[in-house]
């Protein structure tokens, strides 16, 4: 038995009051990382949907905006359809501060072999797109042909399978990386292969409420605004010269996104100073008592040779022992907790939710480490100092 | 190893009476001398443990030097101090003084690995404890010890690492007349292996081993027996 085989021998030996030491830097861990990852996940989800919605305008027939959820199926992939003229393209790109603009065409699959959901499959026009392509061609070069699809990431489909949707066979040419927004549940085809899939659902009796040409109906059209223009007066004139659309601002439909996350931001870290300041108070009480209680142990060592030096060091390693036990367990308790769920925390918490990559996720696991390294020891510092000073002679005495 | 004590006293704060304080030793030259076991008797509270402290190096007096081979133990910083102690001085307290997390092996064998000394075997460590009786103990933790073992693993430890000086406070008073007896062997033992030995106690028979007795009277120490004398 050495000095140094002592700390962990206390530890062991007590194992009532190492566990209670334990959980509360198991706490501490835990809170820290479950916490910024969190926040961080919605801050980064957040900044996908901003760029993964390219457009700053979105144009939609002025019936869609009673009878779907906009925000629903432009930023959490609710399933949706709703269709107008193609020709309002030609109406909208006449207004002035339009710089470019491309129709979408909607059509929510029922059952599509892949997916237990209904999904929403989005048609772009591959000539004028800008808001999905970019995108696309991070996973896929060529030109999307005739009933290929582009799934999103949570869409259970592989690289060369096909998937059925209303009875047609498509086959998947590129998964989209993840955006942590309900965009990674959607399906992409080119305008052609939608207005297929259109007839073949009107085929098998879908009535899908279009009025005029199937062959000529679109179902939201984005626009990007040229430098210089105020996009909102573009949504006024877009409002006020064409009858029967609604334009809307994205940045209108993200900012309640934006409000709610930040609301949720805050909740987080408050939460996380709250538990700290708990369990660091707890933890000072903690050590304070084990002055206490160990003035015996202490005076004992010291009648044997230790120095003060030598007390504290013992004191300051439990702690440390404790707080890097602690830390990794809460750690890891938070990382099993948060990173298999993020989909489930995606959905409790109804925002876009993108987890950091993997190197930043071990940034934040050190970090919560060491804060736990240093924070474990430096509450005990008091009693470290305490209990090195502990006066043998006072209590070394007949019947203590 | 002389250890000599110079005008050393001790002053406690204490409502006693009219004063707040008054003097657990007073005024005092004390020697230990090397080879010799030294008995110290007195009634309880007389300030017998107060003067074992301050000449172990555990207590600082309130005036006076402890002198050990000419070095002044309390002038020196904690770490040469403590070094100090555990190299040339142990101890067996009067109270309980083992380590609750370590088996009575590990306690033994504690004291020997703090500073870079020779550490002592496990093979001389049981050794020792059979020579108190107590080998079939060395795997135990002290809560499972009555009064009478935990004081015999106390005594062996401070024997186990050959000391200079050894103190003893009252280490026969938990047990029977038999380990009494074998205690005081052993620490006759120790003296004619050339320690200076201190040994405070009540018991009549320790007279038997003393070279010098001396008897404190509150706090004021008087020689009873000196080996010089005889
Ligand atoms: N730390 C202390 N503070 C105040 N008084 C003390 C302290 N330690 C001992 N005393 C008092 O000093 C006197 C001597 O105590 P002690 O040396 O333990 O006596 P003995 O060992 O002879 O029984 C007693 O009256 C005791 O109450
Ligand atoms: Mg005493």
């Amino acid at each position: 038995m050495t000095p140094r085989q002592l700390p962990l021998r206390n530890l062991k030996r007590k194992p009532a009051r190492t566990a209670g030491l334990l959980l509360l830097v198991l706490f501490l861990a835990f809170s820290l990382f479950a916490g910024t990852v969190i926040s961080m996940s919605l801050q980064r989800g957040l900044g996908s949907l901003e760029a993964r919605l390219g457009a700053d305008i979105i144009v939609v027939p002025s019936s869609a905006k009673s009878k779907v959820d906009l925000d629903g199926i432009f930023l959490q992939g609710t399933t949706g359809y709703f269709y107008m003229d193609a020709g309002y393209v030609d109406k909208l790109q006449a207004i002035s501060g339009v710089e470019q603009l491309s129709p979408q065409l909607f059509l929510a699959s029922l059952r599509a072999s892949c997916c237990t959901i209904p999904v929403q499959v989005i048609g772009i026009d591959q000539a004028t797109d800008f808001s999905i392509q970019p995108w696309i061609t991070k996973s896929y070069s060529k030109a999307l042909g005739d009933l290929d699809v582009v799934v999103g990431c949570k869409v259970n489909a592989d690289i060369g399978e096909s998937i059925k949707i209303y009875g047609e066979n498509c086959k998947v040419v590129a998964r989209l990386d993840a955006t942590g927004t309900g965009l990674d549940t959607a399906i992409y085809c080119s305008m052609d292969s939608l207005r297929h899939l259109l007839e073949s659902a009107r085929a098998l009796g879908h009535d899908l409420k279009i009025s005029g040409d199937p062959a000529q109906v679109i179902s939201a059209v984005y626009i990007r605004v040229g430098d210089g223009y105020d996009i909102q007066k573009v949504v006024d004139d877009i409002n006020l010269h064409v009858r029967k659309v609604q334009a809307v601002r994205t940045k209108s439909m993200l900012t309640g996104i934006a409000d709610s996350l930040s609301g949720v931001s805050r909740s987080v870290r408050l939460l996380i100073l709250v538990i700290w300041i708990l369990c660091i108070v707890i933890l000072l009480i903690a050590f304070g008592m084990l002055i206490h209680e160990r003035k015996k142990e202490f005076a004992v060592l010291r009648v044997l040779g230790m120095s003060r030096a030598m007390l504290a060091r013992m004191m300051l390693s439990e702690s440390f022992l404790l707080s890097l036990m602690g830390s990794i367990l809460g750690t890891a308790l938070a990382a099993l907790l948060v990173l298999p769920f993020s989909t489930l925390i995606e959905g409790l918490l109804n925002l876009p939710f993108l987890l950091p990559d993997t190197p930043a996720l071990l940034g934040i696991a050190l970090f919560t480490v060491l804060a736990c390294l240093v924070i474990g020891p430096l509450s005990s510092a008091f009693a470290a100092f305490r209990l090195s000073r502990v006066d043998p002679a006072a209590i070394l005495k007949e019947g203590a | 190893m002389q250890l000599h004590a110079e005008g050393i006293e001790k002053r406690f704060f204490r409502k006693t009476g009219s004063a707040n304080n008054f003097f657990a030793v007073s005024k005092t030259d004390f020697d230990l001398l090397p080879g010799a076991v030294t008995v110290l008797v007195g009634r309880s509270g007389s300030g017998k443990t107060t003067l074992l402290q301050m000449l172990s190096g555990l207590l600082s007096p309130t005036s006076g030097k402890v002198f050990a081979d000419g070095t002044d133990l309390y002038s020196l910083p904690d770490k040469a101090l403590s070094r100090f102690r555990s190299t040339h001085l142990a101890v067996i307290p009067q109270g309980l003084s083992l380590l609750q997390n370590l088996t009575v092996m590990e306690n033994l064998l504690l004291p020997g690995s703090l500073y870079s000394k020779s550490p002592v075997t496990e093979g001389t460590a049981l050794e020792m404890l059979e020579k108190l009786g107590i080998g079939h103990l060395a795997g135990v933790y002290p809560t499972e010890l009555s009064g009478g073992e935990s004081r015999r693993v106390a005594i062996s430890r401070a024997l186990l690492h050959r000391p200079d000086v050894l103190f003893a406070d009252e280490p026969t008073g938990d047990l029977d007349d038999e380990n009494t007896d074998l205690v005081l062997d052993l620490l006759q033992a120790e003296a004619r292996r050339g320690a200076a030995v201190l040994l405070v106690t009540h018991e009549a028979g320790a007279e038997r081993i003393a070279d010098n007795v001396y008897r404190m009277t509150a706090g004021k120490l008087s020689c009873e027996r000196s080996a010089h004398e005889a």
